[in-house]
């Protein structure tokens, strides 16, 4: 309803012009006087673009006003025409009258006429063409329409995917960085534990980084299990449990797992 | 026999003495060589008088049509066959000639001369039958009328002598309601089937019901197109005959790629073509006067700016809304050369689809088919009929490829990719009965006693729907009852011949007592001359304004409006010709003078009817005088048909004792009475105005607009309607204002507000169905 309600203010805003085009000496007189201001927008942009018109300019003004009208007037039969469109979908429903008596003289509901029953089902569509694109093109207005609609859809899809492939970057990147982080760990530890000396100075943190992000290709997933093995195999030690077991048996026991996801 | 032949040769005699001397040997001559063949005797059979001289003339031309060829072929199949297809393309000369060689058959077969029976071709087209009957009536060497005559909505123009009649299918049909088994008929040829009008389809459908009843009727169908087989199906395997066109060779071109505007590809091409291809007239088929006025427009200004290397073109429009008399350009021969030994001239014939079949240009060479053309479709779920630029069909395309092969090999030059033309043509035009509103085909199918039209055999069944509103109008007008059978009312409703509404009108009107003017109204809105739209005017004047001061302009209009009565748009499109600066300011006055003096004496403030009306009265009072119409831009032909058309009317209200009557004119209730009759017949085709401004029908709730054509001075709440067409917009025509107050009198039965969707119409008849309601118990009180 409230659709409608909006169309009709349209309607009758045309409905004026026309009166004003069929009437009288309107474009000799300021397009103001003889159009009364409306509550469209467009409307108010055109009559300030008409009251700063100089006497001089006056007559390319007012064709920029006709054309402008002309558009206007497009719009709104685009508009109505989608209307008709739309209501030629509705069916004549089955309480109507007519469908009734054609019942009554043996018509099925959803069937077709004819000998066999061969017949249309469906009144032969209306299509409305307000442009001169040939056979084989589309109505420009409509292809833009429907460029339109396929580029916000690819727009769309296209951000889904963006935020997908940085989520997922993202979530592979936390993922690398525990890697050198364990690996480091690992490594320090495994140092430890063959009683080597720690190098790693405070100060040099930021070096290390550096390094760290250096070797961040270097350092995958496989050089982490391999160290983390080592210490299992070699130390019965578990990175993640943080603690060195007394047995193999209670290693395999007590430690849910290699992965630090297990833990 | 010896006898027989020797008094001809008297009679031959005689003719050969009141003959100029010096022509004897040459028609000697020429009647002895043709002696052995059939019908060259010298007494006319038909008049008993003998042949005249241009008989013969004649006689010698149509023995070179094609059809000639396979005449005794024809005749053959014809006897041993009940039902027979021909399939020819125009130019075989089927129309004007198997027409008379059935005759020939049919005479011989029955021979008793006192025994009446006719042979009937029927025509799409009224201009057709008319222009066909005189061209076969002078072959006959008879008066048209007599023996051949013909037979048009509104006239009839046959006698009891009668044996060959063209008719309009409509005719045909109507003659069914009085004579259901067509028993005046021994042969029924029904032309031009392929262009499957909707009274030749619902013929298709009764002949068939009719042949099996009458074993010694036959039909002849006659078709131009591919459609042969599907006609040969439907008619349960009838022979098909084929008599070759004169038709040379055409060579097909498409365009690598769509077209972004099919007009510009159009003008691109002729031009192409005049400076590269060798001579020949080029035919350009496009959709509507305004377009093809602006393509001529463009084409000669185009090939202005190439110079004189170039020969010189001469552009000429053609569609069927066009003065006869500009029509005739079209037939005029090619420009010549600027200067002698210069490049030679072409003629670009710019046409709608009249060219494509019912009209035939010698001399086309070259065809350019951008794919379109306007189709009027119906669509009953908002009943709206829509005039619209849609692709033709792939059969369509044939047709108009065909067209530049006509005088020698020829070229036409597809504005759509072949690839287009293999998928997106659908392969047939929707016969008409797919695209029209139905309620007056019912009506007469009802009339002809089928009352199963669910499984009548249709050769292309219409959809549920259309038949649903046809169903649903004849209903609330009382011409069918609840259970679907023809009610007494709807017996006299198909009498008459017109759409169901206004036969409606028509039989209530003496209770409105104004049956005097709602005759006049209608006969004024029957004539399709009336209703024309007054754009095409607008812009045929607009174009051809070369002209300055008024009384020119006022020739022109005269001669615009030739076959068209305008005078109820007339006012408007003054006011409009001045407003649009298209009048040179000086003449300002005289014409703003003349727009206020015609809406003075015709313009009716309430309504197109009643101006109708009013030029009709001022058209009486005057005496039907010519020139008191020319003085008023009044077409005199039209009125005098219109006249015709109520004589007609006034014959069958005659018939059924509807009384003859006229309100007071001095009366309140004169105008009053006349609308409300009208409502009457129209109550389904109502507007309301809303609160914004602007006016939604009844029921559908379709947004639509006043046809700037009309006489109104105001914009009245609730207003009548003749049609509700779609084209450059939602347009109700010819309308008249009607009270609110007298809806829920006259059609409280439509009105029903149980089944009426939401909406301020609505809200508004709530209002006065309850005003009535107090009223009446006020009534009752007071007694």
């Amino acid at each position: 309803m409230a659709e409608f309600a909006k169309n009709q203010t349209t309607n009758g805003e045309q409905e004026d012009e026309e009166d004003d085009y069929m009437g009288d000496l309107s474009q000799f007189l300021s397009p103001e006087a003889s159009n009364p201001p409306k509550p469209s927008s467009k409307k108010t942009l055109s009559g300030k673009s008409l009251a700063v018109q100089s006497s001089k300019k006056k007559k390319a003004k007012f064709l920029n006003w006709q054309e402008h009208r002309k558009q206007e007037r497009e719009l709104k039969q685009i508009e109505e025409d989608e209307q008709t469109l739309a209501k030629t979908e509705a069916p004549i429903p089955q309480s109507n009258i007519g469908f009734k008596l054609l019942k009554r003289m043996g018509y099925t509901p959803g069937s077709a006429l004819g000998k066999e029953g061969s017949g249309r089902a469906e009144p032969v569509g209306l299509e409305i063409r307000r442009s001169r694109a040939g056979i084989g093109r589309e109505d420009p207005r409509k292809e833009k329409i429907r460029r339109e609609e396929a580029e916000a859809e690819m727009k769309r899809r296209n951000e889904k995917a963006l935020m997908e492939d940085f989520g997922s970057r993202q979530k592979s990147q936390w993922r690398n960085r525990r890697v050198v982080v364990n690996f480091e760990k690992a490594k320090a530890a495994l140092d430890q534990l063959e009683n080597r000396e720690v190098l790693v100075p405070k100060k040099s943190e930021d070096e290390e980084e550096v390094e760290e992000e250096e070797e961040e290709e270097e350092i995958t997933a496989e050089d982490l299990l391999e160290i983390l093995m080592k210490l299992r195999d070699e130390h019965r030690y578990c990175l993640f449990c943080g603690f060195q077991y007394e047995s193999m048996e209670a290693l395999l026991a007590n430690c849910p797992g290699t992965d630090e996801d297990d833990h | 026999m010896g006898t027989e032949r020797k008094r001809k040769l008297s009679l031959f005699d005689v003719v050969d003495e009141t003959s100029v001397p010096g022509t004897k040997p040459k028609l000697n001559g020429g009647f002895g060589g043709a002696a052995p063949m059939a019908g060259n005797s010298l007494v006319n059979t038909w008049t008993g008088k003998a042949y005249s001289q241009r008989y013969f003339e004649i006689l010698e031309k149509r023995k070179a049509l094609p059809v000639w060829q396979q005449k005794d072929e024809f005749l053959q199949v014809l006897k041993n066959n009940q039902t027979l297809i021909l399939v020819g393309e125009t130019g075989s000369g089927k129309t004007t000639q198997i027409p008379q060689f059935v005759l020939e058959a049919v005479d011989n077969e029955y021979p008793d001369k006192r025994r009446k029976w006719m042979v009937a071709c029927t025509q799409p087209r009224r201009v057709a039958a008319m222009s066909v009957s005189r061209r076969v009536a002078e072959e006959m060497d008879v008066a048209i009328g007599e023996e051949v005559g013909y037979s048009i909505r509104f006239e009839d123009c046959s006698s009891a002598r009668t044996v060959l009649k063209y008719l309009t299918d409509g005719m045909l049909l109507r003659e069914a309601m009085t004579d259901p088994l067509l028993e005046r008929y021994k042969v029924i040829i029904l032309d031009e089937a392929h262009e499957r009008t909707l009274a030749t389809d619902v013929l298709f459908g009764l002949l068939k019901e009719v042949l099996k009843n009458r074993p010694d009727l036959k039909l002849v169908v006659m078709s131009a197109t591919l459609e042969a087989e599907k006609f040969q199906g439907y008619f349960l395997g009838a022979p098909l005959m084929k008599v070759p066109g004169r038709l040379h060779p055409v060579e097909i071109f498409y365009t690598q790629e769509p077209e972004r505007d099919y007009l510009e590809a159009a003008i691109r091409t002729v031009v192409q073509i005049h400076m590269c291809e060798p001579l020949g007239d080029i035919l350009v088929f496009l959709t509507g006067e305004e377009e093809i006025e602006d393509a001529c427009r463009k084409i000669t200004k185009e090939i202005g700016n190439l110079g004189d290397q170039v020969g010189p073109v001469k552009a000429v429009p053609l569609y069927s809304t066009l003065p006869p008399a500009m029509q005739q350009k079209i037939f005029e021969p090619a420009p010549p050369p600027l200067n002698e030994g210069g490049p030679a001239g072409r003629k670009i014939v710019v046409s709608t689809n009249i060219a494509e079949t019912s009209l035939t240009i010698d001399g086309i060479v070259y065809v350019i088919d951008p794919g379109f053309a306007k189709q009027k479709v119906y669509n009953p779920r908002v009943r709206v009929e829509s005039l619209l630029v849609s692709p033709i069909s792939k059969a369509s395309a044939h047709q108009r490829s065909g067209r530049a092969g006509r005088t020698q090999p020829g070229k036409c030059f597809r504005l759509y990719t072949e690839k287009s033309f293999n998928n997106d043509l659908q392969p047939q035009t929707y016969p008409e009965i797919l695209r029209s509103n139905l309620a007056n085909t019912v009506l007469t199918l009802k009339k002809l006693g089928i009352d199963d039209l669910v499984h009548f055999d249709f050769m292309d069944p219409p959809a549920p729907e259309t038949l649903m509103r046809a169903l649903e109008v004849l209903n609330y007008l009382g011409a069918l009852d609840d259970e679907g059978n023809l009610t007494k009312l709807g017996e006299i409703m198909s009498e008459f011949p017109l759409d169901p509404q206004m036969s409606k009108m028509l039989v209530v009107s003496p209770e409105f007592n104004c049956s005097n003017e709602i005759l006049s109204i209608s006969a004024m809105l029957s004539g399709c001359f009336i209703c024309m739209p007054i754009e095409h005017v607008h812009r045929w004047v607009s174009l051809h304004m070369m002209f300055s001061n008024w009384s020119m302009y006022k020739q022109v209009l005269v001669h615009a409006l030739r076959d068209e009565i305008v005078a109820v748009s007339q006012y408007y499109l003054m006011k409009q010709m001045v407003s649009s600066g298209l009048y040179a300011s000086a003449d300002l006055p005289e014409a703003q003078k003349a727009a206020d003096e015609a809406k003075a004496r015709f313009g009716h403030i309430d309504g197109d009817h009643l101006t109708l009306l009013n030029v009709y009265h001022a058209y009486k009072q005057n005496n039907e005088d010519p020139s008191w119409c020319y003085e008023n831009f009044i077409n005199h032909r039209a009125l005098k048909s219109a006249d015709n058309v109520r004589q007609q009317l006034v014959r069958i209200m005659a018939r059924f004792n509807l009384k003859l009557c006229s309100t007071d004119f001095n009366s309140r209730d004169y105008y009053i009475n006349i609308r409300k009759a009208m409502l009457a017949g129209y109550f389904m085709q109502v507007a309301h105005m809303e609160r914004t401004g602007h006016y939604l029908t009844v029921k559908d709730n379709q947004v639509v607009h006043l046809h700037p054509s009309n006489c109104l001075d105001h914009k009245p709440e609730w207003v009548i309607y003749n049609e509700y067409v779609l084209t450059s917009r939602n347009f109700i025509r010819t309308v008249t204002d009607i009270r609110g107050e007298w809806i829920v009198d006259i059609a409280p039965h439509y009105y029903d507000l149980e089944n009426f969707p939401q909406c301020e119409a609505k809200r508004v008849l709530e209002r006065l169905y309850k005003k009535r309601e107090k009223e009446r118990e006020e009534n009752r009180n007071r007694k």
